[in-house]
Formats: structure tokens, C-alpha cells, sequence
């Protein structure tokens, strides 16, 4: 027996060093999709990533800088006329209550990510992008708590937005997105958490399926207007008579 | 028996080098990312690139706004008025306080009325909130522009949540039937509810009744209250 064991233990070190060299080349081929991929793609990924979010703040600054500019001439006309006032601070409630200002306030943070891979949780596909009536569902007991403004992923919630699967996307507004999914909501701090807490309410709903919940009040949040032009094609207004 | 040993040795050091290098080389952070992670990647950037489409479109729009202002504003203070006011009004009916007339369609669900099955659970032929919202969900995205649902005018910030019998809808309390209206591209909407993967024609197996109708002309109502934010405010740029 002692003639051998010296060769069982390097045949168990020869198991391991093979595993570790197959581990390292299955590893390695990443860019198909299924397998593993290294992290400096990843990285890849992250500077174009910010690239983009740094061109689209410059043209957000262009439009704010236009907005200004057009509130200023409002401005400058209502102070003339108290006629054209009236009519200009009307514009301004409609505005905000159609969505199409940047609003800031008191309110949550939600962040929703996918389970972390485990076997019951494979990351072939993303939960919550197949559960994404979770989202509605999430969205629709914030404005029952009395959130006056939500945005999921920088996509303001207006009467027309649509939360679809779509393809491999959910789509929100029309525009594809992907977890982790950030929802932000302006209203009472605390009912909203504690209307999104309460004991078989919505979040622990969203936590049996493995998703990890965070929840944070914010004194002052901001979310942005809805980035779409609203126009309408089929609804006109009714002419009242007076 | 020397040689062996030596052998040994050389193999506890390779392997323990190789440890150390795969030790070193992760460096504290994930190595290895999976490919869904790579994809929502994707999706985020390509997410942003058409946030950036549109926010070029409304700089295109607000450009030539100003300038049809300045404009104006040359011209004297009656015809800068006349365009602030087609202004106002156009984002009162966007705001839902005006009324809107438009072609559209009228769905109307209520509970199911067939026996149940041995030991099935009523809720399968009753209509709950979530039904409605996946309803008003699917007409969103066939393009509805504007929705009442029994009467009430749909906002921003309207939930529809069942309390006990009821499903309360802008604070009011409404009871089944149940009856949605929505202007938009009729036909487009009508054919995403009862088609073959539509959301009606789940609802119509499950016993729950469920009809669609299209209208030529169908009128919705203005929110009939005030709306006034307690919390939120402009956001003022940075300077």
C-alpha cells in the first residue's frame, strides 16, 4: 500500500493542474456568448458606456441652454403684460403636470438587479426583464402612495408610457433598457417606502423571485422630463361652448 | 526514492505558482463577467444612444421655437400672445384638462359569469387592477394617446388599485364593469387586445368578458379636479 500512495497524490495534482488549465481555456474564449467573458471587454464597455452618457449631457446642456432662453423672452414679455403672465404661468402647471420639465423633491430610490447566478437563478435570461409587469406593478403602487413624478432608468412615466418585452428588451417609452433598473419617485418619502414595504406587498413579491431590492428615501431627487416630442394624431380637443 | 520526492516538490511549486498568479491577476474584482452582463451592457448603451436621438430632435424643436419667437416678439406683442396661448392650450389637453374627441376604441371587461371548476379559485373570472393596467399597458404601446378609464381621464400620475370590491382610479371608487376608452390608432390597438397573444384573448379563456369595440369618434373627459404637486418643483439649472 505504501508503494502507492506517493502516486495517488500525484495523480490527484495531476487532476487538479488538468482542471485548472481546462478551467483557464474554457474561460478564455469568452466572446461567445453563453461563456464567461474577460473583464477588460467588460471594461470596454463601461468607456463606451460613459462616452455616450457624456455626449448626451452635452446635448441636455444645449437644450437647457434653448430652454432658458425661451423662458427668459416669456419672461420678459409677461413682465410687460399682465395679460401674457397669466398665460405663461398656466403653461408652466401644464408643463410640469404633462411631464416635460425637469422636476426635483423629497422621494425614493428603488434599485431592482437581477438574483445573483446560483442554480435555482441561472443568468441565461434576466428575471426581472421577463417578470417586467413586476415594474408596472411597482410603478402603479408608487402613484398610489402619491408620487407626483417617476422615471425608471432616466424614462420619465407619463399617461402614454409602455413597459413591454420586446425582442430580448423591455422596452420603456420606447427606448430598450436593462437591469439593474433605478426607479425614482417625487412624493412623501415615507408613505411611498412603507406602501412599497408593507408585509406581501410588492417588494417582498419582487424578492421571492430572487431579485435584490434596495430602497432609499432621498431628500431631494431629480428626474428628468420626458425626452420624447408628445404630438398627437388622432386626439383633438373638444371646442367647449361657452 | 531521492527522485521522487523531488518530483513531488516540483509539482507543489508549479501548482502553488499558478495559484498565486491566478490569485494576483484577479486582483480583488471579478475576472470573468458573463455574457448577460456584457449585453445589458448593450442594451444600456444603445439605451442611451437613443436618448440622445431624441434629446437632438426636441433641441431641433426648441431651436425653432426660439426663433419663431424672436420673431415674433419683433413683430409686436399680439401674435407672440396668440402663440403662447396655442401653446398653453396645447399642453392643458397633453396635462389632461381639456376634453379630447378622436378615433378610438372602447374595451369593455367584466367579471366572468361561467361555474367554476371543482375547487377553482374565483379570482380566475374576476377582473383585478393589474388586469387593467396590462390593459392600458398594451394600448399604450399600440399607440393610445389618451385613456379614461369609466370615465376617468387617465394622468401621469393616476394608479388603479383593487380595494376589496372596488377599484379606485383617481381617488373615486368605481365597481365592475369596467370600461376602457382609448383614442388612438383604432385598428392597431383592437388587434393587439384580441389577438392570438393578446392580453384580451388570455382574459377571454380564463371566462373573463372581454369585448372590444372600435369607434369613429369617441369622446374623453377632462380630469374634473385641480392638479396641484405638493412636492415636486422645476428643476432650475445650474449656472
Amino acid at each position: 500500500m505504501k508503494k502507492f500512495s506517493g502516486m495517488i497524490v500525484i495523480g490527484l495534482l495531476a487532476l487538479f493542474i488538468g482542471l485548472v488549465i481546462s478551467i483557464q481555456i474554457t474561460t478564455t474564449q469568452g466572446s461567445d456568448v453563453g461563456g464567461l467573458v474577460p473583464v477588460a471587454k467588460a471594461q470596454g464597455y463601461l468607456e463606451q458606456l460613459k462616452q455616450v452618457r457624456a455626449e448626451k449631457d452635452v446635448a441636455l446642456q444645449e437644450l437647457n441652454k434653448l430652454d432658458e432662453r425661451l423662458n427668459q423672452i416669456e419672461k420678459e414679455k409677461s413682465d410687460e403684460d399682465f395679460f401674457l403672465k397669466g398665460i405663461v404661468s398656466d403653461l408652466e402647471k401644464y408643463k410640469m403636470a404633462a411631464g416635460v420639465v425637469d422636476v426635483k423633491g423629497p422621494g425614493v430610490i428603488v434599485t431592482v438587479d437581477d438574483p445573483i447566478p446560483t442554480a435555482e437563478f441561472s443568468d441565461e435570461y434576466s428575471v426581472i426583464m421577463l417578470r417586467y409587469e413586476l415594474l408596472l406593478s411597482l410603478v402603479n403602487k408608487m402613484k398610489d402612495a402619491g408620487a407626483e413624478a417617476i422615471s425608471i432608468n432616466g424614462q420619465r412615466i407619463i399617461v402614454t408610457t409602455e413597459i413591454s418585452l420586446a425582442g430580448d428588451n423591455v422596452n420603456i417609452n420606447t427606448v430598450p433598457t436593462a437591469p439593474p433598473y433605478i426607479i425614482k419617485a417625487i412624493g412623501n418619502p415615507e408613505t411611498i417606502e412603507s406602501t412599497l414595504t408593507i408585509r406581501f406587498g410588492i417588494i417582498e413579491q419582487m424578492k421571492s423571485y430572487g431579485l435584490r431590492i434596495d430602497i432609499k428615501q432621498k431628500d431631494e431627487i431629480e428626474i428628468p422630463r420626458y425626452s420624447g416630442i408628445i404630438k398627437y394624431r388622432y386626439a383633438e380637443p373638444v371646442v367647449e361652448e361657452e | 526514492m531521492k527522485l521522487r520526492v523531488l518530483g513531488f516538490f516540483v509539482i507543489c511549486v508549479v501548482v502553488g505558482f499558478s495559484i498565486i498568479v491566478q490569485a494576483r491577476v484577479t486582483n480583488g474584482q471579478q475576472l470573468y463577467v458573463s455574457a448577460k452582463t456584457i449585453t445589458d451592457y448593450e442594451t444600456t448603451i444603445q439605451s442611451e444612444i437613443e436618448d440622445k436621438d431624441r434629446i437632438s430632435q426636441l433641441i431641433d424643436e426648441t431651436g425653432k421655437r426660439l426663433q419663431e419667437y424672436e420673431a415674433l416678439a419683433n413683430n409686436g406683442d399680439s401674435e407672440l400672445k396668440g402663440r403662447l396661448q396655442e401653446e398653453r392650450d396645447y399642453y392643458k389637453m397633453v396635462s389632461g384638462m381639456t376634453a379630447v374627441h378622436g378615433e378610438g376604441v372602447v374595451v369593455f371587461v367584466d367579471d366572468g359569469t361561467r361555474d367554476l371548476y371543482e375547487g377553482e379559485d374565483p379570482n380566475a373570472v374576476l377582473v383585478h387592477d393589474m388586469d387593467i393596467l396590462t390593459i392600458i399597458n398594451e394600448l399604450n404601446r399600440s399607440g393610445a394617446e389618451v385613456l379614461s378609464v369609466n370615465g376617468q381621464r387617465i394622468l401621469n400620475d393616476t394608479s388603479i388599485s383593487c380595494s376589496g370590491y372596488t377599484i379606485r382610479i383617481n381617488d373615486q371608487f368605481f365597481a365592475r364593469p369596467f370600461e376602457i376608452h382609448a383614442i388612438g390608432d383604432s385598428k392597431r390597438m383592437a388587434a393587439s387586445l384580441i389577438g392570438p397573444d393578446g392580453y384580451g384573448t388570455l382574459l377571454q379563456d380564463y371566462g373573463v368578458i372581454f369585448k372590444v369595440t372600435i369607434k369613429e369618434d369617441l369622446t374623453i373627459p377632462k380630469y374634473s379636479e385641480e392638479q396641484s404637486f405638493e412636492y415636486m418643483t422645476k428643476a432650475e439649472e445650474e449656472e
